[in-house]
């Protein structure tokens, strides 16, 4: 038994389309990490100003958006072009 | 006046229980949606893929908050 | 027959906790404070010679038709160098990084494999150190290679910098390089200890729960039964996941090895 082979997963077999599972994680480290370090720069811009946890917040937010732009940047289908059905 | 009922414990929690319903049905409707359409045409699914990230992203964009700000906005117990 | 197990137990330790992931040292020397080699460590020479021993043997003598072990050898090697390699990096670079990506996969699952096999019963990585050694050889592959076909600032200016205007980059940078240089080994490591470490946690609970119950009150002996036929249907699904865990680490290495050397535009 330890030494078998790995099986072919069955959404591996050869003619398989890819699942794309590793643009999923992907979109999902681009976002959580945009909300990570944006949030953690607006968290040091906080105990500088003393403003009690709104620039964290807003730093979370523009982070969320820059994760987001990236997402479709990257991962994001051009739009389709003249003449396509 | 007294208060007649309350809640005690983590609000926090609570907010984000309530949170992550919304982004679970998306989540749910955009792999729903993209499933089917591949079902329908499956040569349409390299296509649609792209979408399907980015809807995703937007999605699960609002759960991530909620958690965020489930630690900024914690406040009491 | 329920007394003679009740009265054979011992305090059974639950619930279970992360202590219990840290083995006595097997060694007879040394003492028992010394604690370089444990039944982790055996396990892991295990696994090593096993591979290395099984895929010497298969290729002895090759043969045209293959023999059987020789057949097994080839699908293993042949499912990581087709579906994984050549499939993401391409003909020549694919067969290129096979060997690095079989010896990964196969390295993981019979590392993996020793979480349900009966007097072993954990796997190797369940401790931090042997997932994040590897995706740190993943970390320097995928970089060296990336820049070793770039150059060193023109693979930083393609993994950084995306395409959009100047005015949002400096947003957009910072959470570039968490994503590519920060998150990347991080998440590979600690989604593989993750698995396995989860995995034999739930397996310890619904065993020593089965033994816990039996021993608080011999009248809960059905809820035993229940718990360990729980544990039976826990080992399939750990099955499931020990191939799973290493057949994602191996496609996500070649996926940022695709996308290190990618031409952009």
């Amino acid at each position: 038994m330890a030494g078998d082979p790995p099986p072919q997963h069955p959404e591996e077999t050869p003619d398989a389309t890819p699942t794309g599972a590793d643009l999923g994680w992907t979109a999902l480290s681009y976002l959580i990490g945009g909300m990570a370090v944006w949030g953690f720069i607006g968290w040091l811009v906080d105990r500088w100003v003393h403003s009690g946890g709104v620039i964290t917040g807003i730093g979370v937010v523009i982070g969320c958006a820059g994760g987001i732009y990236l997402v479709i940047k990257r991962i994001g289908a051009p739009p389709p072009g003249p003449g396509s059905s | 006046m007294d208060i007649a009922a309350g809640v005690s414990g983590s609000l926090a929690a609570i907010g984000y229980g309530l949170a992550a319903i919304g982004p679970g049905i998306g989540v749910g409707l955009i792999f729903a949606s993209y499933i089917q359409s591949t079902a329908r045409q499956p040569e349409s699914s390299r296509m649609t893929l792209p979408f399907v990230w980015i809807g995703f992203a937007v999605v699960e964009a609002l759960a991530l908050f909620g958690i965020a700000f489930g630690f900024i906005w914690a406040t009491g117990s | 027959m329920i007394g003679q197990a009740v009265a054979l137990q011992s305090d059974v330790p639950f619930p279970p906790e992360v202590g219990d992931f840290y083995l006595p040292s097997i060694v007879p020397w040394g003492g028992l404070d010394s604690l370089w080699f444990t039944k982790i460590t055996a396990l892991v020479w295990v696994s090593t010679a096993l591979i290395l021993v099984f895929f010497l043997l298969a290729y002895r003598k090759p043969k045209m038709v293959p023999g059987k072990a020789q057949w097994m050898a080839e699908s293993a090697y042949g499912f990581v160098r087709n579906n994984i390699g050549v499939e993401m990096l391409g003909a020549e670079r694919g067969v290129r990084f096979a060997p690095y990506l079989a010896t990964l996969l196969l390295f993981i699952v019979f590392n993996n494999m020793w979480s349900i096999v009966p007097i072993a019963q954990i796997s190797p990585n369940s401790h931090i150190a042997f997932p994040a050694f590897l995706a740190l050889i993943s970390y320097v592959l995928f970089n060296y290679a990336g820049i070793k076909k770039f150059g060193f600032r023109k693979y930083m200016r393609n993994s950084l910098i995306p395409p959009a205007p100047w005015f949002v980059l400096p947003i957009l940078i910072p959470i570039e390089f968490f994503s590519t240089f920060l998150v990347r080994p991080f998440s590979l490591a600690v989604r593989l200890f993750a698995n396995m470490f989860a995995g034999h946690m739930l397996l310890l609970v619904f065993t020593l729960g089965g033994f816990a119950m039996l021993q608080a009150n011999p009248a809960l002996a059905p809820f035993s039964v229940l718990s360990w036929l729980m544990t039976i249907a826990l080992t399939l699904l750990e099955l499931l996941v020990i191939f799973l865990q290493a057949y994602v680490f191996t496609v996500l290495t070649a996926s940022y090895i695709q996308g290190a050397v990618a031409e952009e535009h």
